[in-house]
């Protein structure tokens, strides 16, 4: 069985295909009014990289490529795909593949949400590689770090941190005494997916009121509950999603324990490389 | 002749000696280079010694410092950095093995007429014999001094790299590998090379070696034993005492015979055979053996084919010891003797007595040696003999010494001989020559013309190349050689570089002319000239053929030698090597190391254990004013705290009532709410929507203590748990107000103050909520009877955080002190026969606590309440020896039988600590059984692990339970029958406690409050928070075990604090030590709780000590990048930004580049993610700017990088991290 999974802001849009946007001018036309701004321009033009830095372009932007790059691997396989995940924005294309929100409907949410995630200040995020997740909370909880919190469960070896900048510092040196191969900063603003961005969160459930989702065709296992994702508690779901850690071990094994053997990606390969390590 | 070698290439490089006619000059001559260490070498060294004195932890008594002589090179720093490719910084940090390796490799294969085109791609082999020699490695030099260098100077240091970086620079495609035999490495690796051709590995073979000594110091302690008094080696001498030290190296190149013949290759001699073997089991490992050697002769000479009586000279080994030189001569007689009888037939010598001893660079001079000598047939003399060794039999034996070089005349065989190299862990080589006797045919020249061809990589190296073949034809060096050839020569191997000469010569003397007026820029004749040089081009159009190929090569063309060469079978012959254009590439000592030098601070004792007090504090001026606060206060009408708050004069405040079973829930304007999850849920919302700027939390405000299990379970789920619930709400609801926890009387403010414990443990989870959660201002403030509103209102409009008492008119805040001492004030604490109930006992801390008493007070019985339990007791013995030691269950039995074995009774019960009616049921039978218990130690619990925000309720209380309930109901159960003391094990997270700890910090405030509260004197209560052990316990098992803010303890020390603990009336001892030289010390700040002068003066000593180290750190990069002289190009006008300056800075120092173009792509320039990393760090340091190495990616040139910045540094809020961005996605990008 095969499953598509569509990355989140820890993927990048250096190789974007330059003749994707021509294939669908239809969605780039709508995509331009709902943005505000040329989203080819965004994409495509040199310049484009330096605004790609800033998570309100950067979300958006990842997000429609995502997309219609679903929409080519969806006409090119009509009958493939049986389940859909998504790590943190990308679960809004899984939610689109699976047949729950329209493209309109879920890049204006995807917009908002941005906005909101970018105005949450002084933050950021490592990722910790060589550590299990179990013995990078003890640690940074050993060491008394407030406000640096587990963000992303991303495989057995790889867990992204967030929190307050300067304790970020300080937990980077802790895990490394503790056995961390190596601690990056990401290139992201703020905490995300830590209780700092609760108010983002709040602010973000009243974006979501009114929004209907489909029961759709096919199941998304959600990346906050690492459960099958139900579309009558979407809005609970994605308003939590934005101050939970991202717990992608226990979607990927929900996924291989409901019988997905293929993972493909659209978009890079940052997720099928997380999935190998998931034992 | 099917398996004959030819060795078709050499380079030698000794002190003052350059090739093989210098070498074959200092052998034949008898002289030898032994002299004093060289004086600058001589001079950066001791510096570099005293530097590694005054920062050895032992104290160097001895001050002395002499150094050895020997046959040393005048420099080992230089380097042509550009010629190999390299950047200049990596040079510099390259090891000068490497450096001499690639040296002679090139130079080698260049002298066989093989580099550039003529080799790349093809499957030749790269052998390097080499030892590390501990204490000698450049690296460990540098890195003293710099220790960020180790990464960008690990490919110029490793090993591996003195064979593979030569097989990536000439791009061949053969074995490439490195051998360590020690002193007969290169002599291996010869042999391997040999082998490696003859099995088809590859096609032509470079072996080189090469050796400097650092420090060569001489002193008892660094001596390695063997060399020599005055650095003379004297090798077969009467006064021989040892090998001298020497520096140097050596290359061969080495092919099969019958395809060097047919390519035209020179031949020096011929490899005939070659054996390998060990000296197995000696007297010592680096005792020689001559049966061994004789044997290694024997099966030489089989391999060879050869009759040794054929010998004309051997190059013995001969390091000129006591031992050494005896044995190996007693190992040729022995060997010979299986062939011959005949006496003195055969020549020995070494190169050692000339040169000194190149360890694993020896076997290779060696053979270079024994191969000039059958290539100049002529026998040259042992330097440095006078008078035979007495020990040694000459006359009877197989070998002699010449003394004086004398001619080698033909005879029936070709001439033949042999060289040895010995490794000091028994390894021993021997390789058979002949010489190349069949005469090359060589086609003569008949006046036709040819066209010469000469580059280098550097106008200056061409320039020294031009004067060095001048030289070279001079000294008779081509005599006999043809034009056709040398011009052969030059166009296959000495063609390629950029800088570029051609002529078209009929004769070694016009080229000659030609060349010496080139030397000084003049004109020879009117001959055309072809260069890249301005001053040696001609201006003529080119008239002939040849002419025109000159033109189009020194163009920069390709050169096709065969229509030069059209008819003929040219021969490759020796020419001059390569001139590089060298440098000092080094790590300097910086001159003022001593000013920079700051040694290890003697580190006063810090204490080990801490106290926290309650210290009287006048209440601060209000900062909020009365109107500013709108509070909802949550109240439980059965406990009432609502009346004072109402009385408090608030600005507004609102009321919820905890209800009744059956009452209404919350609903709008306030009213009452029930204790579930839901309502919780609602009261948050209540709060964020209703605009409060307050919640005051006063439901755990009874006015005396609950008196049974029920009530105590009753009142911490209503409170704690009541506490819990609306902090993950208010959370959820990602509410941003000021939380006050109001408790009544739930703290003893001195020993023995009645209490009402259990709501102690809302001031634990009251302090890790801040720190989960920074939105929530949290505050706890615990009244007493006798607080008036007028109090409980200063104390809000206060709005202090942390914990403060108001006990009457007194207001006291927690404060954190050291407590250098415990007093002891009284004796033992364990009763003879005395019953010890240890929770949490079998593990590994209990289990150490159980030892500690069990050794302290033999014949006690032990009782260790377990969660898991233990086997039975008849099973101990057996289980602990049958199964493995990492077996959980016989380690259990293992610890449980020494218990025994130490004296004690042990018993097992096995019940969870945090279900009370089953302790209580323990202490009763126990008090049946025994008749009392004289001693409780609660050393039960379970971690807490999550946010608040995400943990479940039970989960929560799930921790709670065993550390709270637990030890209520021991306490409980000991009411009447007073032990003689409590120990409750109680943890750093009720002091500092950490996110996710809030559960663990409730129940362990818990604890710590109610040996405060006890006022029984009989019974003596302590309570310890420990910081994590090191050695054992939970933090262990987590692998949390480090020393963080606290130094983790040491089983012993823990063990000895509870001691004293428990010798001493204390109520309360924080067990731990503050780690002031940690580099998170100062977190200890970020808590609410105070710290005491002593402390904190400490604390920012200790913050001010490691800001200055980093500003110094920062500051030393600023100078050396300020000093750096670096000239910007790549923009016509030549103007350039002040931010393209620094960084252009910066890249010069990354790259060691004088020149920057402003427009070089950072990658193109050989820069990789390590560079980037430390590239961006010193941008940022120099600048004072925020710079990402994701940013290297997307602007990759100076000018994008200064424009990036200028864009942005105003936006930048200027936290620095410490850590800079490695993701393996980018590092991915990089390295693509």
């Amino acid at each position: 069985m095969y499953c598509l999974l569509f990355p989140g802001q820890g993927t990048h849009l250096r190789d974007v295909d330059p003749n994707l946007f021509a294939e669908f001018p239809d969605q780039v036309a709508e995509a331009d009014t709902i943005l505000g701004y040329s989203i080819t321009e965004l994409c495509l033009d040199g310049d484009g990289a330096r605004r790609l830095r800033d998570t309100r372009f950067a979300q958006p932007a990842i997000f429609f490529v995502n997309a219609l790059l679903a929409v080519r691997a969806m006409t090119r396989h009509p009958d493939r795909y049986r389940y859909f995940a998504g790590h943190s924005l990308g679960e809004y294309n899984a939610l689109v593949a699976a047949g729950c929100l329209d493209l309109r409907t879920a890049l204006a949410l995807v917009r908002d949400r941005a906005d909101l995630m970018a105005r949450v200040p002084g933050g950021g995020m490592a990722a910790v590689a060589g550590l299990a997740a179990v013995q990078v909370e003890r640690t940074l909880m050993a060491a008394g770090l407030p406000q640096v919190y587990v963000a992303n469960r991303n495989s057995d070896r790889q867990t992204v941190i967030a929190g307050e900048r300067s304790q970020l510092g300080m937990a980077s040196s802790v895990l490394k005494r503790s056995g961390a191969r190596q601690v990056s900063m990401l290139n992201v603003s703020g905490p995300f997916h830590t209780p700092l961005m609760a108010a983002a969160g709040r602010a973000f459930s009243q974006a979501l009121r009114g929004v209907h989702f489909d029961a759709g065709h096919a199941p998304v296992v959600s990346s906050v509950t690492g459960q099958r994702f139900e579309p009558t508690q979407a809005a609970d779901l994605l308003s939590r999603q934005i101050a939970s850690p991202v717990e992608w071990v226990r979607a990927v094994l929900t996924l291989r324990a409901a019988g997905v053997q293929t993972f493909d990606e659209v978009n890079g390969t940052t997720l099928t490389s997380l999935i190998k390590g998931i034992g | 002749m099917d398996n004959d070698i030819a060795i078709i290439g050499i380079s030698v490089e000794l002190p003052g000696v350059r090739g093989t006619h210098e070498l074959w000059d200092l052998i034949s001559s008898g002289r030898n280079l032994t002299r004093p260490f060289p004086a600058e070498r001589r001079a950066e060294m001791v510096e570099f010694i005293e530097l590694l004195r005054s920062s050895a932890i032992s104290e160097v008594t001895d001050r002395s410092l002499q150094f050895h002589n020997g046959s040393f090179l005048d420099r080992i720093d230089n380097f042509d950095p550009d010629f190999f490719g390299m950047t200049p910084k990596h040079a510099s940090t390259m090891d000068p093995h490497l450096r001499m390796i690639m040296r002679n490799m090139y130079v080698a294969a260049e002298d066989a007429g093989y580099v550039g085109d003529r080799i790349r791609g093809s499957r030749t082999g790269v052998f390097v014999g080499f030892a590390a020699n501990p204490g000698q490695s450049y690296m460990e030099y540098y890195c003293r001094i710099d220790p960020t260098l180790s990464q960008v100077g690990l490919t110029g240091s490793i090993p591996t790299m003195l064979a593979n970086r030569m097989s990536h620079f000439l791009d061949v495609r053969g074995p490439s590998l490195v051998v360590d035999t020690a002193c007969s490495a290169s002599l291996v690796a010869v042999h391997l090379a040999k082998t490696a051709l003859l099995v088809g590995d590859c096609e032509m073979a470079i072996v080189a070696g090469a050796r400097y000594v650092g420090a060569p110091l001489h002193h008892p302690l660094n001596d390695i034993g063997i060399e020599s008094s005055d650095g003379m080696t004297r090798t077969f001498d009467e006064l021989a005492d040892g090998t001298g030290l020497g520096e140097g190296s050596a290359a061969v190149v080495l092919k099969r015979l019958d395809r060097a013949i047919a390519d035209g290759d020179q031949v020096y001699a011929v490899i005939k055979g070659s054996a390998v073997n060990h000296d197995g089991a000696t007297n010592g490992v680096t005792t020689p053996d001559a049966a061994a050697q004789a044997a290694l002769l024997l099966a030489a000479w089989d391999d060879a084919g050869i009759d040794p009586r054929t010998l004309g000279y051997l190059e013995v080994h001969g390091t000129a010891t006591r031992i050494g030189d005896p044995i190996e001569f007693e190992g040729l007689r022995q060997a010979f003797g299986q062939h011959t009888d005949d006496r003195q037939f055969c020549a020995v010598g070494t190169v050692k007595a000339n040169a000194g001893h190149l360890f694993e660079g020896s076997g290779i001079l060696g053979l270079i040696k024994a191969a000039l000598t059958l290539d100049r047939r002529t026998i040259p003399p042992l330097a440095n003999f006078n008078q035979p060794n007495s020990r040694i039999d000459f006359a009877n034996g197989p070998v002699y010494i010449p003394t004086t070089p004398r001619p080698w005349p033909a005879g029936a065989t070709p001439h033949r001989s042999g060289v040895s190299a010995f490794g000091l862990g028994g390894t021993n080589c021997h390789v058979v020559l002949e010489e190349y006797a069949q005469p090359r045919p060589a086609t003569p020249s008949a006046g036709e013309p040819y066209l010469f061809t000469l580059s280098a990589h550097t106008e200056r190296s061409l320039r020294r190349l031009v004067r060095e073949y001048v030289d070279h034809i001079d000294l008779g060096a081509l005599d006999g050689e043809n034009i056709a050839d040398v011009c052969y020569t030059t166009n296959v191997s000495r063609s390629g570089h950029r800088h570029r000469l051609g002529l078209v010569v009929s004769s070694l003397g016009a080229l000659r002319e030609r060349l010496a007026a080139l030397a000084e820029d003049r004109p020879a004749d009117a001959s055309p000239v072809f260069s890249t040089v301005p001053q040696w081009a001609s201006q003529a159009t080119p008239g002939t053929g040849l002419e025109r190929v000159a033109a189009e090569y020194a163009a920069g063309g390709p050169l096709d030698w065969r229509p030069i060469q059209a008819g003929r079978a040219p021969r490759t012959v020796g020419l001059p090597p390569y001139e590089f254009d060298e440098r000092r590439c080094w790590v300097d000592l910086p001159a003022d190391w001593r000013t920079r030098f700051v040694g290890v601070r003697d580190e006063a004792p810090q204490p080990i254990t801490h106290d926290i007090v309650f210290d009287p504090e006048p209440v601060p001026a209000a900062t909020l004013a009365a109107a500013d606060v709108r509070a909802l206060a949550l109240v439980d009408p059965a406990a009432g705290a609502g009346p004072l708050l109402t009385a408090a004069g608030l600005g507004g405040l609102d009321v919820l009532r905890l209800a009744g079973a059956n009452e209404d829930p919350v609903g709008p304007g306030g009213g009452v709410f029930h204790h579930s999850e839901a309502d919780y849920g609602r009261v948050a919302e209540l709060i964020v929507d209703g605009g409060y700027s307050h919640v005051v939390f006063a439901l755990g405000s009874e006015a005396a203590a609950a008196a049974d299990a029920v009530e105590l379970d009753r009142r911490v789920r209503k409170n704690l748990s009541g506490l819990f619930l609306l902090t993950r709400a208010l959370i959820n609801a990602a509410a941003q107000v000021t939380l006050v926890v109001l408790t009544r009387s739930a703290l003893a403010a001195a020993q023995g103050d009645p209490v009402v414990a259990e709501n102690a443990a809302l001031v634990g989870l009251a302090k890790v909520i801040a720190r989960e959660y920074p939105y929530l201002r949290t505050r706890s403030v615990d009244i007493d009877a006798a607080t008036a509103p007028a109090q409980l209102r200063a104390e809000i409009l206060a709005d202090r955080p942390g914990l403060h008492l108001l006990r009457g008119p007194v207001r006291y805040r927690e404060l954190f002190t050291e407590l250098p001492e415990i007093a002891p004030t009284g004796g033992d604490y364990l009763r003879p026969g005395g019953t010890y109930l240890i929770t949490g006992g079998t593990g590994a801390i209990g289990l150490a606590v159980c030892r500690a008493f069990a050794a302290a007070q033999p014949g006690i019985n032990l009782v260790l309440l377990s969660r898991s339990g233990a086997p039975h007791k008849a099973t101990w013995a057996a289980l602990a020896a049958a199964r493995g030691v990492e077996d959980r269950t016989a380690k259990l039995a293992q610890a449980l039988r020494e218990l025994e074995l130490l004296g004690a009774a042990v018993h097992v019960r096995q019940a969870d600590a945090g279900d009370p009616d089953a302790l209580t049921r323990v202490v009763d039978e126990l008090r049946d059984r025994f008749g009392r218990l004289d001693g409780i130690v609660h050393a039960a619990g379970v971690p807490g692990l999550n946010l608040i925000a995400f943990r479940t309720l039970a989960d929560f209380e799930a921790v709670v339970r065993p550390k709270l309930h637990a030890a209520f109901a021991l306490d409980q159960a000991t009411r009447d029958d007073r032990p003689d003391f409590i120990a409750y094990f109680s943890s750093v997270a009720a002091v500092f406690p950490a996110s996710g700890q809030g559960d663990y910090a409730a129940a362990n405030y818990y604890l710590d409050n109610l040996a405060r509260a006890n006022a029984d004197p009989r019974c003596h209560v302590l309570s310890l928070d420990w910081v994590a052990w090191k050695e054992i316990g939970m933090a262990v098992e987590y692998g949390t075990n480090t020393d963080t803010t606290f130094k983790a303890i040491p089983t012993a020390q823990g063990l000895s604090i509870l001691d004293a603990g428990l010798r001493s009336d204390r109520s309360r001892v924080f067990a731990g030590e503050v780690h002031y030289e940690g580099d998170i010390v100062n977190l200890l700040s970020t808590y609410d709780i105070a710290l005491s002068d002593p402390i904190a003066e400490k604390i920012s000593d200790a913050v001010a000590a490691r800001a200055e180290q980093q500003a110094r750190a920062a500051e030393r990069i600023r100078e050396a990048i300020e000093a750096l002289e670096v000239e910007l190009t790549g923009r016509p006008d030549g103007d350039y930004s002040e931010f393209e300056v620094g960084i252009a800075r910066c890249w010069a120092e990354a790259f060691g580049f004088p020149t920057v173009d402003v427009n070089a792509d950072f990658f193109d320039l050989g820069g990789d993610s390590i560079m980037a990393i430390s590239l961006v760090t010193n941008i940022g340091t120099y600048l004072g700017v925020q710079l990402d190495a994701a940013d290297l990616l997307v602007e990759r040139t100076v000018a994008g990088l200064a424009a990036h910045l200028a864009a942005t540094q105003p936006e930048i809020d200027g936290i620095e991290m410490t850590e800079f961005d490695d993701d393996p996605q980018l590092v991915g990008a990089f390295d693509a």
